[in-house]
């Protein structure tokens, strides 16, 4: 009897470790690889051809700003306030204590540091509107006012917006101090245009990184609400789904799966839990061949006598003649090995 | 920077390329030449199929069915003999 | 070691000699060459027939997958080479974005169909458990791979995708090195560092398969009329 079960993935020198010395049939690899080559792509392109791809214009600060624009002001005063999502992430954007997904003492999110440093009242507001040509006065009053101040201009402000149920900004009060100029400016701004280029050009001439307008955007309700629309948001398996009618990614079903079901759903650290978990179960899976059960159920469920249908109709021989040759060839049999199904 | 008309707006902002500007002006924008007109929501989101938690996208559906698929009928089909060679 | 060697520094360009074996070594290069020869000669690299169990169409997927990874790479080409704005003006970039799309779809198609047979087959048997993973590691890559290229899109999809992407990737501290908002960061990845990667672990689980061959039955045994009496079934008179 066999000590080692037979589905392990050891060479043992058994069957499956040695070279094939059996019975073989022609078989052209190169032929194969064209004939695959040509039928895929002439899948792909009759896809093509008959589906297309999906392109949904990006979203810009000129949309927001024009659909929906007191949004637009609420987030920027948010920004302005540094209340905003963004502005208490933490790492690698700021400094907010108790911010970090955590799981017990692991805080990986710290590990980076503050390597993209944002500042979003700085970032978001000032910065751009000090591209202007005319820089507004309300600029030079916010960056003298202290941070007392500036936090009660921008709360109350932000009161006044959340009550806005137009698209009119509030008239602006003493309360509000700079806030409300800066803000009108700041939305004239995104109307023109200048502020996706402010945003994107804060380095100069090149950019590649739209780090800052993403944070921007994705703060407010405007941008979230068109992903919703597109059921993109986590919590709408959005990881596996694509704009329009398009299949996405079908085989993110798993990392998906896990957003939509509690704990996972409403948890503050969802994402590090997510991740570790997806992790594991990949490192699970590329190690199947030294997990006994899950390596041995392709035998208890044997899937594989399909596959090999052929070969186990035709081990045993039909003809007399061969019935005797091969008596007289069985050695004393390896235990186990006489018996075809075991 | 102040500038005039929205046509121009976005592609002559001063040295940033800013691909936004090309996807507001692709031929496939519903808006007339320079008007900026938000497509996405006029966009169909999409057919989706819901049994309580569950909703997927029938486009995913459609390829987890196939993948199934073809994986039954690889399974199934006959495989041809081996051709004699001459 | 028996034979002649040729006179040091010179090479030698007479008709191979008895008495120099082909297989004598004395360098590093010679062994490693050694090495290699013998896990996979060039029968096995580059082989005229295959077991006579390989014959069902579950077989075919690896293959289709390889296919199908070609033509994500040539179209991959095509659209990087013509810059990430090109598809949004252009029919033919717009269509060449199509053909990249769906090769995608029908790569991990088929790889997750070549996944579902290799496990009922029990392929890492044997000694080719190094098979079995690099397929899990090629499957993984590939879908880091993706993950970059939506990011390329510069439409709505690839803000969406960078703006939720950030929190996986924040959330177990790499988000400041691998920045999804960064176009250039993220070309690089996904236009030169990934597709090499992936290059390189299929290219390794390929070698493999070679080298160990495709994976006998589940139970086939040394009893079978296939290993008693071999020989080709493609070859007239049997």
């Amino acid at each position: 009897m066999r000590s080692a079960p037979d589905m392990s993935w050891r060479s043992r020198g058994d069957l499956a470790s040695r070279p094939w010395q059996g019975r073989v049939r022609d078989y052209d690899l190169f032929k194969e690889v064209t004939i695959g080559f040509v039928i895929v792509s002439l899948l792909t392109l009759g896809l093509v051809a008959v589906l297309g791809s999906p392109d949904e214009p990006s979203v810009t600060f000129v949309s927001w700003s024009k659909n929906q624009p007191i949004d637009f002001a609420t987030t920027a005063t948010a920004e302005l306030g540094r209340t905003s999502d963004t502005a208490a992430y933490g790492p690698p954007y700021n400094h907010t204590p108790g911010a970090t997904q955590t799981l017990g003492p692991l805080d990986l999110q710290s590990m980076s540091g503050v390597r993209i440093p944002i500042d979003t009242a700085d970032a978001f507001v000032i910065a751009p509107l000090k591209t202007l040509p005319r820089v507004p006065a309300a600029v030079a009053t916010w960056t003298a006012a202290s941070p007392a101040d500036q936090t009660r201009w921008t709360t109350d402000y932000g009161k006044a917006l959340a009550a806005d149920k137009g698209s009119v900004l509030p008239p602006a009060r003493s309360a509000y101090g700079p806030v409300p100029a800066l803000i009108a400016s700041l939305m004239a701004m995104a109307r023109s245009g200048a502020l996706d280029g402010a945003l994107a050009g804060q380095n100069g001439f090149y950019n590649q990184d739209y780090t800052k307008a993403i944070l921007f955007l994705g703060d407010g309700t405007y941008f979230q609400d068109l992903a919703a629309g597109q059921h993109l948001t986590g919590d709408q398996w959005g990881m596996m789904n694509e704009t329009g009618n398009y299949p996405g990614q079908s085989w993110l079903w798993l990392f998906s799966f896990f957003y939509q079901v509690e704990p996972f759903a409403s948890a503050p650290n969802a994402d590090l839990l997510v991740v570790l978990i997806m992790a594991i179960l990949t490192a699970l899976l590329a190690l199947i061949p030294f997990i006994p059960g899950l390596r041995t159920i392709p035998k208890w469920i044997p899937v594989h006598r399909l596959v090999w249908r052929d070969y186990y109709r035709s081990r045993l021989p039909i003809s007399p003649t061969r019935a005797r040759e091969t008596e007289t060839d069985i050695s004393a049999p390896e235990a186990g090995a006489a018996s075809a199904d075991r | 920077m102040r500038l005039s008309g929205f046509a121009e707006t976005s592609e002559d902002v001063e040295g940033t390329f800013d691909p936004t500007a090309r996807a507001l002006h692709a031929p496939r924008s519903e808006g007339a030449e320079g008007q900026v007109v938000e497509i996405i929501e006029s966009a169909a989101p999409g057919i989706y199929l819901g049994w309580g938690a569950f909703v997927v996208q029938l486009g995913n559906l459609i390829v987890i069915a196939i993948m199934l698929a073809l994986f039954v009928l690889a399974l199934i089909v006959p495989f041809p003999k081996a051709r004699r060679r001459k | 070691m028996s034979g002649v060697k040729s006179a040091p520094g010179t090479r030698s360009n007479r008709p191979s000699e008895p008495a120099e074996p082909a297989d004598e070594v004395y360098t590093w290069t010679g062994r490693v060459r050694r090495w290699l020869l013998r896990r996979l000669p060039p029968e096995k690299l580059l082989p005229q027939d295959q077991p006579s169990y390989v014959a069902s169409w579950i077989y075919v997927f690896g293959m289709a997958s390889l296919a199908a990874l070609a033509v994500v790479i040539i179209s991959g080409l095509a659209l990087s080479l013509n810059g990430p704005a090109w598809y949004h003006v252009s029919s033919l970039g717009h269509f060449t974005n199509g053909v990249h799309l769906w090769s995608v779809e029908l790569f991990f198609l088929f790889m997750v169909v070549h996944l579902w047979g290799k496990y009922w087959m029990a392929a890492w048997r044997g000694g080719r458990v190094l098979t079995w993973i690099t397929g899990v590691i090629a499957f993984a890559v590939s879908i880091v791979a993706g993950f970059t290229g939506y990011l390329l899109q510069t439409n709505f999809d690839s803000q969406w995708i960078a703006f939720e992407g950030k929190d996986a990737l924040n959330a177990v501290g790499v988000g400041a090195w691998f920045d999804v908002a960064d176009l250039g960061q993220m070309f690089t990845w996904h236009i030169a560092l990934l597709p090499l990667a992936v290059a390189a672990i299929v290219a390794l689980h390929v070698v493999l398969v070679r080298m160990h061959g495709v994976v006998p039955p589940i139970d086939a045994a040394e009893t079978d009329d296939q290993i008693l009496h071999p020989g080709n079934e493609s070859e007239a008179g049997r």
